[in-house]
């Protein structure tokens, strides 16, 4: 009889906790990103690894580059300390996939906005925080001036990128042919290229750029003018958390903003009692622009004194890579930074 | 387990009721069991499916029939126009191409391999050894990149001109070209032709050895009738059928003039193209598995009675036909099944084709998820790509006992098979033939072919020793290594928490030479090898110091908007400089020493811009070197114009202090060197920039306004080819002064632990041993607790596992595989035996499932799917879910190296229990278990080595293990294009401690840990 019970509960014991493990697994989430943010003490952000420039990992182990200061910058705003972050190297082929699972909080890492990833992958993206095109990167030897002469060359490409497409659909649409060597990371592209597997490599301008400054000898290699397309680069984060799309956002415009109005992080003490109503709301000395977001008043002074505003970002990174900013200037000084109204 | 009274008494029976009924209740227990496996899958798969939804991607098919966009490299013809679903096919035909060829090519070498391993000739014999002991002992994926990047890139660049051989036949870094076959209309009838020759052609074969068989003598002569036969056919078809079924395209070189007026090579037009990425991923596959396949072959070979072979002796055989007709038919038995299981390796590690960026299943199936965000229903594909393998691992134990008992024990784990013997040698040689050249004689001479073997073999060996070491002395760039000697140890563990690193390899070396003292033996070589190493270490710095240090140029260039920046260094009191500046011409030669960061960029500007005639250079420049903390009061001061003289001067340090470079141009353009001799570059790990502020103080911070660069290695690259003595004091100097002060407490640590393993051993043998497997288990949470570290501890503040990497990640995630497995797998293994068919069924299928699947996509899977299955698990950090992948991949391999172990437990002992009236449970625990694992020790020592290889395929998923970090520290700016010394370099920690676990297994064997003894 006993031994008949025990059966009895074992089978209902097992029933039962399959059926709360099943409702436990299928119960959604207490909170959006903003609050697991918050509680966890620190920010989640995926990045690069092998993009001198961008992303890449120093000879301390410190993730570093462009888009690594835009992850401290959020990470400044939100916990109030630039360096609560936990970067997640990511290859190119697997970072969609990683904000999909929700693994990063956000992801910067040169990915471009386009409409097809916006609506199907269950993401959206933050105001372009880079203006970037692609274009062909060849050896000054070669001679090449135009896309018309590589045809039938090898091309260098990394896999799964807008670029693998642009390229066949710039070359198709040319009536020409090429030899597509993919890898599936910017380094192997540029070694691919260096070694000479490849005439041309075909990637975004400042990535170009930044392969270029880390070549033996960068002055063998030249950048063809033609653009073969526009990539305007954003931080992606998971579709359905307005809260959080708006954090990323506003912190990314912020540092556009203290740009127009000439806040450094050296100088934004100077700010603190300034009368411009417009400054005051910036650094939050008047109204509620951090709590409207969920986060502190001062949370751009945190971002400003911590990271910089987005010329300090691009000339600690890119000054020597990429000296002409191009668009990625302030609307006021002819480039397309424009940050909508602060009020 | 139902209890039956002694005596069974008719009137007393009854039926049985239901819920006593023991059929009814393991009915039960497996519908219940059953149930619960099922709804979990169901739960989780729902889960993802969900979870998918709200993420906007719907996992089904359609998207396969979309416009895919991109291009493949090779593979049947498509383009941007066909569907995912083409691109997916092509990828299918292009692993398939490189399985099919691999097996073939991979079982000639490994039969090869395998017989050269039993060789005559010594040098033959050891030859063969190394090759399998150093492939065996590296990461496939590490071959895979040195072979693509060392071998195949390396070759001549198509527009320097590509190599020509007769065919036309061009080899460059684009592919081997030949002419290629094209089949004509008339081909289809020609190949009627030619099967009929084939099926004439056996019936030619078998009249052949009917005949020999008939006649007595060994069927011989068969072939060339054969093929004559096959030849006849195929030439009368190719009369009948008119126009020639086949023509030839030949390659032709597409050349090109460049603005220079020189013509090179463009492009090869036409012809077959053998591409450098199918090259090297066949060759990386096929020399890989052969190394195994030797081992095989060895062991089925030396299972064949030596009497077969002496026989076949006295019968007059010669070698070949000895090898042919009497050795391999009957080593083949035995081969057979264990190199199908390398047949199935060599078609999962085709997956790795990602790396190399040749477009299989894997790579292709990679780049569709990405393009069409559909991540996870690209995985599916991957489960039903490889048949299932069936070994039976009793069956094999039983067919690899060799014949000959005093051949060795025999030892393998799933991927390994191999035999220990007494080597060959140790017959004894007739006294005639003592002394060297007797021996010389005896082991490289032995023969015409031995002494022709020999010499070619000796001569490459030469070769290649000369050229590899021409390459680490003079050519290779170790500052790549030296100066992240930090990032591959831990990865980006936090530099002020590094000691915890420290402090758990002393842990673990401790209890390694507590364990060497008590059941091994250090040899009297290893001490002397060792001391010598320690000493060599030791005294290298200083060694080193004795060598001149090469010039340090620095160049400040007109046009640009920081000349040079500061340039900070240390110099000592009375300390001399030498220093010379140049103005740069055409004419200046290329320099030989270090060449400062950014100026390498303006030295390749400047000597392309000098080119140019009409240039007219206006340099004015001054240099000045001055104390850091008075920089505006310069020791010396030199200036030079465009097209004037060089100056130069000597000058003495007045004090051990920070000095300071600064320089300032004026002019539109030129450039100017400033050669300065007689200052080491400083060291830029943390720990000698700490050594330097301890001495000189901090450093300043800015000279005149402006960050000023440090003059130390990471910020110069030595340009120009090393010789012996710049070797010494460049890289072995700053390299030993790194590792020796650990390298030097880790040997204190294993002599001191070694010699109290061996008296505690002499006091109390038993316990000692007892007390040390206790100490293992117990490290194994301490250490992690200690790398992990506390929440909210001051002491031990909690450092990430996504901060964990290196060669740290590399053994965590090996051990944790390892341990997290073994129960997984007991009880997989154990389920595997149940007699409940529900159970056995559920784990069957995990074991044969995950067997099936390549470990790649174990873990993408894990990497992928674990947090779409269970949203809280989302936040876990990719280093758990890759722990998790290779966790459930090693319990079902492990599942079958302990369902081994349970088969060779004779019944009797479970017999012998249930008598004694042991249930189920306890006879499994106390009688079973522990003979079955004990017999499979040396298994899962093998499996664990595996193991340690394959982290190296988290790389896929971007951790930042030791192969990820190489990965990383070459795409530091200052190391782009140092890929090979880094690769090398990781190859040989691979491989150390790949072949130092090995050898500890094999002792772990010898010393009859695996043996059932107590039986």
């Amino acid at each position: 009889m006993s031994r008949n019970r025990y059966f009895m509960v074992v089978a209902l014991a097992a029933i039962l906790s399959t059926m709360l493990f099943t409702g436990a697994v299928t119960g959604q989430e207490e909170g959006g990103v903003l609050q697991r943010v918050l509680d966890r003490g620190t920010l989640i952000c995926g990045v690069n690894s092998t993009v001198p420039g961008f992303g890449f990992i120093n000879d301390a182990g410190e993730a570093s580059g462009f888009d690594v200061d835009f992850c401290h910058a959020i990470a400044a705003g939100v916990l109030g300390d630039a360096n609560a972050v936990q970067f997640v190297p990511l290859t190119a082929a697997e970072r969609l996939t990683a904000v999909q699972t929700g693994a990063v909080d956000v992801l910067i890492r040169n990915t471009t906005h386009t409409l097809t990833r916006d609506t199907e992958n269950g993401m959206d993206f933050g105001p372009v925080n880079f203006y970037d095109g692609q274009r062909m990167m060849v050896r000054v030897a070669d001679g090449y001036t135009a896309i018309e002469e590589l045809d039938g060359t090898a091309v260098c490409v990394l896999a799964g990128t807008t670029t693998e497409q642009n390229l066949a659909d710039q070359f198709a649409a040319r009536g020409l042919e090429y030899e597509p060597v993919v890898y599936d990371t910017s380094d192997a592209t540029m070694r691919g290229f260096e070694e000479g597997r490849c005439d041309a490599l075909t990637s975004d301008y400042s990535q170009l750029m930044g392969l270029r400054s880390a070549a033996s000898d960068p002055s063998a290699y030249t950048v063809i003018e033609e653009w073969l397309s526009k990539e305007p680069l954003a931080p992606v984060y998971l579709q359905g958390d307005p809260q959080w799309g708006d954090v990323v956002n506003w912190i990314t415009w912020g540092v556009m903003f203290a740009e127009e109005l000439g806040i450094t992080s050296a100088n934004i003490g100077d700010f603190s009692d300034s009368v411009i109503p417009e400054i005051r709301r910036f650094v939050g000395a008047e109204g509620d622009m951090g709590a409207k977001l969920g986060l502190p008043n001062d949370f751009m002074v945190q971002v400003i004194t911590q990271v910089g505003n987005y010329g300090e970002i691009y000339e600690r990174n890119l000054g020597d890579i990429i000296p002409d900013r191009g668009l990625n200037q302030p609307y006021t000084t002819g480039g397309l930074l424009y940050a909508p109204g602060w009020r | 387990m139902s209890q039956r009274s002694p005596t069974f008494d008719a009137s007393l029976h009854q039926p049985v009721p239901l819920w006593r009924d023991v059929r009814v209740l393991t009915l039960v227990a497996q519908i219940i069991f059953a149930v619960l496996v099922v709804s979990v899958g169901i739960a989780l798969l729902n889960n993802m499916l969900t979870a998918l939804r709200s993420a906007g991607i719907t996992p089904n098919a359609d998207f396969l029939q979309r416009t895919a966009g991109f291009e493949l490299l090779e593979g049947p013809a498509f383009s941007r126009e066909d569907t995912f679903a083409d691109a997916f096919r092509v990828a299918v035909v292009n692993t398939l191409r490189v399985v099919s060829v691999g097996l073939v090519l991979t079982t000639i070498l490994g039969v090869v391999i395998g017989i050269a391993r039993l060789s005559s000739n010594w040098l033959v014999r050891h030859i063969a050894l190394v090759y399998i002991e150093a492939l065996q002992n590296t990461p496939l994926l590490v071959q895979l990149y040195f072979i693509y990047l060392g071998v195949f890139l390396a070759l001549p660049n198509l527009r320097d001109g590509p190599i020509e051989l007769p065919g036309p036949v061009y080899l460059s870094n684009r592919g081997l070209v030949t002419p290629g076959v094209v089949f004509t209309e008339t081909a289809s009838i020609w190949f009627l032709y030619v099967i009929v020759g084939l099926v004439a052609a056996s019936f030619v074969w078998y009249a052949r050895t009917r005949a020999a068989e008939r006649a007595g003598h060994p069927p011989t002569g068969r072939l060339a009738p054969a093929v004559a036969t096959v030849a006849v056919l195929a030439a009368v078809g190719w009369l009948a059928v008119g126009a020639p079924p086949i023509t030839f395209s030949l390659p032709v070189p597409d050349m090109r003039e460049l603005p220079t007026g020189e013509v090179v090579v463009r492009r090869v037009e036409g012809g077959d193209t053998l591409t450098p990425e199918f090259s090297a991923l066949l060759l990386g596959l096929v020399i890989y598995t052969a190394a195994f396949i030797a081992e095989v072959v060895r062991a089925g070979v030396q299972a064949v009675p030596y009497g077969q072979i002496e026989a076949a002796r006295a019968q007059g055989f010669s070698y070949f036909q000895t090898l042919q007709l009497i050795v391999l038919p009957q080593a083949l038995r035995i081969i057979i099944p264990p190199l199908g299981n390398q047949y199935l390796n060599l078609a999962k590690n085709s997956s790795l084709a990602i790396a190399i960026g040749f477009p299989d299943v894997f790579s292709v199936s990679n780049t569709i998820a990405n393009q069409s965000g559909q991540s996870v229903t690209m995985l599916l594909p991957h489960h039903g790509e490889l048949p299932h393998d069936e070994p039976d691992d009793l069956r094999r134990d039983q067919l690899h006992q060799p014949a000959d008992a005093d051949q060795g024990a025999v030892r393998m784990s799933d991927r390994y098979v191999y035999v220990e013997t007494a080597p060959p040698e140790a017959r004894k040689p007739p006294a005639t033939e003592v002394g060297a050249l007797g021996w010389m004689r005896k082991n490289l001479f032995g023969t015409w072919y031995d002494a022709l073997l020999t010499l070619v073999f000796a001569f490459l060996i030469v070769y290649a020793a000369v050229g590899l070491l021409n390459w680490v002395v003079g050519a290779a760039n170790w500052d790549v290594v030296v100066n992240n000697l930090r990032l591959f140890g831990s990865g980006r563990y936090p530099a002020d928490q590094v000691g915890r690193v420290t402090a758990v390899t002393l842990i673990v070396t401790a209890l390694s030479g507590l364990a060497w003292g008590l059941w091994g033996r250090m040899s009297r070589v290893t001490q002397i090898l060792w001391g010598t190493g320690l000493v060599m270490l030791l005294i290298a710095p200083a060694f080193a110091s004795l060598f001149p240090i090469p010039p340090i140029y620095a160049a400040p260039t007109a046009g640009t908007s920081s000349p040079l920046a500061p340039l900070i260094f240390v110099g000592g009191e009375n300390q001399s400089l030498h220093l010379t500046f140049t103005p740069v011409t055409r004419e200046t030669e290329t320099p030989k020493g270090f060449i400062g960061g950014a100026s390498r960029t303006a030295w390749g500007e400047y000597t392309r811009t000098a080119l140019e005639p009409e240039q007219a250079d206006d340099l004015t420049a001054t240099v000045w070197i001055a104390e850091a903390s008075a920089p505006d009061r310069p020791l010396v001061t030199l200036t030079v114009t465009s097209g004037g003289e060089a100056e130069s001067a000597e000058i003495t340090l007045p004090a051990a202090s920070w000095y300071v470079i600064q320089s300032a141009v004026e002019g539109a353009s030129g450039a100017a060197w400033l050669k300065i001799e007689g200052v080491p570059p400083m060291r830029s790990s943390t720990s000698a920039q700490a050594e330097y502020e301890q001495v000189y103080g901090p450093p300043p911070a800015t000279i005149d306004g402006e960050r000023p660069h440090r003059l130390d290695i990471a910020w110069l690259r030595f340009v120009g080819t090393r010789n012996l003595s710049d070797f010494v004091a460049v890289v072995v100097g700053p390299f030993a002064a790194e590792v020796n002060r650990l390298a030097l407490v880790v040997s204190l640590v294993v002599v001191v632990s070694y010699w109290v393993g061996m008296a505690a051993g002499r006091i109390n043998e038993k316990l000692s041993r007892r007390l040390a497997v206790a100490a293992w288990l117990v490290s194994f949470p301490v250490t992690m607790l200690i790398l992990r570290g506390l929440d909210g501890s001051e002491a031990l503040p909690v450092v990430g596992t996504d901060r964990w990497g290196g060669l740290l990640l590399t053994l965590v995630l090996a051990v944790v595989g390892i341990v997290a497995a073994f129960p997984i797998g007991v009880l997989a293994a154990l389920g595997r035996r149940s007699r409940l068919p529900a159970v056995r069924i559920i784990c069957t299928f995990y074991i044969e499932f995950v067997r099936g699947v390549p470990l790649v996509t174990v873990i993408w899977a894990a990497n992928v799917m674990v947090p779409l299955m269970e949203p809280r698990l989302a936040s876990v950090d990719s280093v758990i879910r890759a722990m998790v992948g290779m966790t459930l991949f090693t319990g079902a391999y492990l599942a079958e190296v302990v369902r081994g172990g349970l088969q060779a437990i004779p019944r009797g002992q479970e017999e012998a229990a249930r008598a004694l009236g042991m249930n189920a449970v306890v006879m499994t625990v106390l009688i079973v278990l522990p003979q079955a694992l004990r017999a499979v020790i040396p298994a899962i020592a093998g499996l664990f080595i595996a193991l340690f290889k394959d982290t190296s395929l988290v790389v896929i998923i971007g951790l930042l293990e030791l192969l990820g970090i190489a990965r990383t520290v070459i795409s530091q700016p200052e190391y782009v294009g140092t890929q090979r010394e880094a690769f090398v370099f990781i190859a040989v920690i691979y491989f150390v401690f790949s072949y130092a676990m090995s050898s500890a297994s094999r002792r772990l064997e010898a010393s009859g840990a695996g043996a059932a003894r107590k039986l």
